[in-house]
């Protein structure tokens, strides 16, 4: 067993010998990419900003302005930490994320409830300026042959429209991201409409079935909202549901199954963890004052969408708007506390 | 060759029974398909189908109040204030340390590390693969996500060995504990890899800390298991040596169990690592990063040339990572320092060790102050999202209607129906089929109530529409998979070419995590469930095809011989001898088929698979206390399904023991290990029974 012996105090010997190379070479690679430089910016690089980025491009392009934002004006690092909107809240609340931007309340009674004013380690960050509206849609050429699918009672005639294998018997509703906020099943079962939701398993996975049948000119229901890029690029209707009612209101708090009426309009807000005033008082300020328009948005999610990178995107937009975003940096600078 | 009459003779007796038992077997399995068929379809038409719902109960329910206490109390309940925090900050700090250490070391360093380790380890044939693939993961532009990856799996690693090598040595060196520890592992290596991650994230959110204790329990078994069979099957008498020389308890086992149980500990070193790879990827759906993560993003954004990418540096990262320790075992065991041979003299291993050291201090130091390059060179990155998405694209444009046509296909005729199916029998009947099932096969009426009992239980918890959704796709899958796997086994048998050619591929194909699979996949079938079963039905292949061939190449030479002697066609001689006398072999790849589509149908969730794996893709999102049941589903499912056809190939003379499939949901190393227990089992110790080497005698 001596070999063995000799062997594990080789391997130590070895593993000290990289720790200690690691450790010794004073190459500064690593600390030289914070630093910034000058004309005002605060070092706020040791403090780390985490940033949730949901799985639409909306939340991205908020994200990533943000990102460039602190970054650039006021010296923090940021990480930013792709994660779904439900999942975000008992993270926001436990310190893992400091930040999402784009919270749509239809879908988030419960969380706001639990977590904001349960006072569960999260705080409201105030509104974030984009109108939001879930729903129904369809594109707009079905209504030539179908001019009563502009409103849900047209659903129960043509339910069959759009029977897919994946749906069967029923007209398959097609939903996004399985994690989005939804109430589709729920409408559809309570307005007794013969559809069945089908998640396209993502957002892109949802834009490439209406590429498809846009292109053919298909029948073709899906779950989507406004703002969205892709409502410049598609010609496409929201079907009317019933409006909003308390009753549903109240549905969506306690029993999202009794869920029977549209998707009511939705100010987006942001979310912040509890401690991040204390932690990164400027940083708070400034994510706590951005707010911009469903138009400034979309210009970024289209350049996003055209593969330009996020953080280039957000930098375009930045470059053209300098008068809605210096009042936020400006929010920052003021919170910043003098070193 | 001439054969002497009287083996004939004694062959032929042996071969007697089983060729005109095949002939009435036929006979009774048509009048037992009748039956069924009739009792199916009276029992479609007097009740109703399903589960009812006033039998089920609300099992999401606790679930849910536990993880909402957990959000309130989080941030005042000791138990989180003074342990889970602690607890995830401490595994973000040394994760974090782990990778700023990786990236200190430069790439240059890392790379010239990992093939000196490998060197060193397993002679320079591995270095040099695993420095190729080290440079491969950077030549993809996925260095820093390669070593996250690498950083979580080496932490991983290093506590399940930790834990698990002791527990083993324990566990081997005391039968008891031995016996209490079996089901327990038994379970832990039933459940797909992907039900691990609910339950963990139920207690500690998502990021590195679930993501490190999945990983951490997923991979403890091969270790527990492999280390203690090493010390149980250390030979009596050379215990006896030891004792008669009046060695203490401690020195039997430093002298003599652990020098002899080497070569087990080190496959479970192997399996272990394995294994972690396999789940470290997976965990990007609980918010870890590294490579995993690119894959996932690509797989849902429909960007399948980033997915392709990720899948890649997984490739690269596994082939490495499995072959060099692999071959250390082997080398290390065979032909210790041969290749570090300087004229006549075998250098000490301390001395290779100090030269890797230097070697490797000298090229940090490179890194660092020469080339100055922490990441891997941008210049030497290939981009190949694009090209490959504009391929995926023209193929699409190309076969899109092809595809889409046979997805349509697969749903409407063989998804569909037996789902239909499936909903339409009353829930009794259906478990109580698998309990009847059960109770034939294995002549054991506790294994049918209990497999009856699971299933049903899976109703009670208000999965049984999931459930069956599952079901009907690990059914389709393995059909198939098993329809392609025979034939390929057969054919890889009787020409050794063929078995020269799958060798290399289906080696490559045991080694890539389930994960990777659906990539190729997603890009010709997008999403829904068909290419979670068309993943599945290729990542199940491999031990189908080797089991086959292995079982008739098992048949012993003397056996054909005679059967050709007698002039039997080799078409008869595969039908009337081979293929009977392979059938444990080939029922044990069935067995393995089956769990490892189930494994894959329920990752598929994360594509828009349904069933069961949705819902634990949705309870990881936010619904944990639908996703925990449906975990646990999965695990009853797999249990009912595993023993059963466990049984299935438990005739006489086949081995029952649970270790010739260790880690049956990973790896390749599974191929290996079930192969070497083959062959050691048959000890003193191994009481389970015989080796399957041993089955064609055995069932005459």
């Amino acid at each position: 067993m001596r070999r063995l012996h000799r062997m594990s105090l080789a391997a130590a010997t070895f593993a000290a010998f990289a720790l200690v190379a690691v450790a010794c070479s004073d190459v500064s690679s690593s600390t030289s990419a914070a630093s910034g430089s000058g004309g005002g910016v605060p070092d706020n690089s040791g403090t780390t900003i985490t940033i949730a980025v949901n799985p639409w491009v909306g939340s991205e392009a908020n994200a990533n302005l943000a990102k460039v934002l602190l970054e650039q004006k006021l010296g923090y690092t940021v990480e930013l930490t792709k994660i779904d909107e439900f999942a975000q809240f008992p993270s926001l609340s436990n310190g893992d994320i400091d930040a999402t931007l784009e919270v749509w309340p239809s879908g988030h009674a419960k969380d706001y409830k639990k977590y904001i004013e349960g006072d569960n380690g999260v705080v409201d960050g105030g509104q974030l300026g984009v109108i939001g509206q879930i729903g129904w849609w369809i594109p707009t050429y079905m209504l030539n042959d179908h001019p009563e699918l502009s409103s849900w009672e047209g659903l129960k005639t043509d339910a069959e429209l759009f029977k897919t294998a994946e749906s069967g018997s029923a007209g398959q509703l097609l939903d996004g991201d399985p994690s989005y906020v939804t109430f589709d099943q729920a409408i559809a079962d309570n307005l007794g409409l013969n559809l069945k939701v089908v998640y396209a398993g993502s957002e892109a996975a949802e834009l490439s079935a209406l590429d498809s049948a846009y292109a053919k000119q298909d029948p073709f229901l899906f779950y989507f909202w406004t703002p969205h890029w892709a409502q410049e690029k598609y010609d496409l209707t929201m079907i009317q549901l019933p409006e909003v009612t308390d009753a549903c209101t109240q549905a969506a708090l306690d029993d999202p199954d009794a869920y029977a009426c549209a998707y009511p309009e939705d100010d987006l807000y942001k979310a912040l963890n509890d401690q991040l005033q204390t932690r990164a008082p400027a940083a708070f300020a400034l994510l706590s004052a951005m707010n911009y328009s469903n138009e400034d948005q979309n210009s970024i999610g289209l350049d996003i969408n055209n593969k330009v990178d996020p953080e280039e995107a957000a930098q375009n937009w930045m470059d053209a708007h300098p008068d809605v975003w210096q009042a936020w940096v400006d929010a920052g600078m003021a919170a910043q506390p003098a070193s | 060759v001439a054969v002497p009459v009287r083996e004939v003779e004694r062959i032929t007796a042996d071969l007697g029974p089983v060729v005109h038992e095949a002939a009435s077997a036929w006979r009774r399995r048509i009048l037992i398909a009748g039956a069924i068929v009739l009792i199916g379809a009276l029992g479609i038409a007097l009740f109703s189908g399903g589960f009812p719902d006033s039998l089920t109960v609300d099992s999401a329910k606790p679930f849910n109040a536990f993880n909402d206490w957990v959000i309130e109390h989080q941030n005042t309940n000791p138990l989180f204030v003074d342990f889970l925090v602690p607890l995830r900050h401490g595994v973000n700090s040394v994760f974090d340390g782990l990778v700023t250490a990786l990236s200190r070391m430069t790439w240059l360093g890392v790379v010239v590390a990992a093939a000196a380790i490998a060197g060193v380890l397993a002679g320079w044939r591995m270095a040099v693969l695993a420095a190729v693939g080290f440079i491969a993961m950077g030549v993809l532009g996925l260095w820093q996500a390669s070593l996250e990856t690498l950083a979580l799996m080496l932490f991983a690693v290093t506590i399940s060995l930790a834990i698990g090598v002791p527990v083993g040595i324990y566990a081997g060196r005391h039968p008891a504990v031995e016996r209490i520890l079996r089901p327990v592992l038994d379970a832990m290596q039933t459940i797909p890899a992907f039900s691990y991650l609910v339950p963990v994230v139920l207690l500690f959110s998502i990021g590195t800390t679930p993501a490190l204790i999945a990983t951490v329990l997923f991979a403890l078994p091969p270790s527990i298991r492999l280390t203690s069979l090493g010390i149980r099957l250390v030979p009596e008498g050379a215990l006896e040596v030891g004792r008669s020389f009046g060695t203490t308890s401690r020195q039997l086992l430093r002298k003599i169990q652990l020098p002899f149980a080497k070569p087990s500990i080190m496959l479970g070193v192997n399996q272990t690592i394995m294994m972690a790879l396999g789940i470290v990827v997976i965990a990007s759906a609980v918010g870890f990063k590294g490579l995993g993560r690119e894959v996932l993003d690509g797989l849902q954004n429909q960007d399948v040339g980033t997915a392709l990418a990720g899948g890649l540096a997984i490739v690269a990262l596994a082939i490495v990572l499995d072959r060099v320790t692999f071959a250390w075992s082997a080398h290390d065991h065979a032909t210790r320092g041969k290749s570090l041979r300087v004229s006549d003299r075998v250098l000490p291993r301390w001395v290779v060790w100090l030269g890797a050291g230097v070697i490797v201090l000298i090229a940090v130091g490179i890194g660092r102050q020469i080339l100055r390059q922490q990441d891997f060179p941008d210049g030497w990155i290939v981009s190949i999202a694009g090209p490959v998405n504009d391929v995926v694209a023209a193929i699409t444009r190309t076969i899109g209607d092809l595809t889409g046509w046979l997805s349509d296909v697969i749903i409407r005729f063989a998804l569909d129906p037996i789902r239909d199916l499936l909903n339409a029998l009353p829930w009794w009947l259906l478990c109580g089929a698998a309990g009847v099932l059960a109770w034939r096969v294995s002549r054991r009426i506790g294994l049918g109530i209990l497999s009856f009992l699971l299933l049903a239980a899976i109703g009670v918890l208000g999965m049984w529409v999931d459930a069956t959704d599952t079901l009907s796709q690990v059914i389709v899958a393995v059909v198939v998979a098993v329809a392609l796997a025979i034939p390929l086994g057969i054919w890889s048998a009787r020409n050794d070419v063929v078995h020269r050619i799958f060798k290399p591929i289906l080696d490559v194909m045991q080694t890539l995590p389930q994960f990777v699979y659906l990539v190729p996949v997603i890009a010709l079938f997008h999403v829904g469930r068909v290419p979670g079963v068309i993943a599945a039905l290729i990542y199940a292949l491999p031990p189908g095809i080797r089991l086959t061939d292995a079982g008739i190449r098992q048949v012993p030479g003397e056996t054909v011989e005679a059967a050709r002697a007698f002039g039997a066609t080799p078409n008869q001689v595969l039908r009337k001898v081979q293929l009977p006398l392979a059938r444990p072999s080939i029922l044990l790849g069935v067995n393995q088929t089956i769990m490892m589509v189930l494994s894959v149908v329920i990752i598929a969730g994360l594509v828009g698979g349904g069933g069961l794996g949705y819902r634990v893709v949705l309870g990881l999102n936010h619904d944990p206390g639908a996703g925990m049941v449906a975990g646990i589903c999965i695990l009853l499912l797999a249990i009912v399904i595993d023993r059963i056809t466990q049984a299935l190939g438990q005739g006489p003379g086949m081995a029952s023991s649970r270790e010739r499939t260790v880690g049956w949901s990973f790896g390749p190393s599974r191929w290996r290990s079930a192969a070497v227990q083959e062959g050691v089992s048959e000890t003193p110790t191994g009481t389970d029974g015989e080796a399957s080497t041993e089955g064609g005698e055995g069932e005459a």
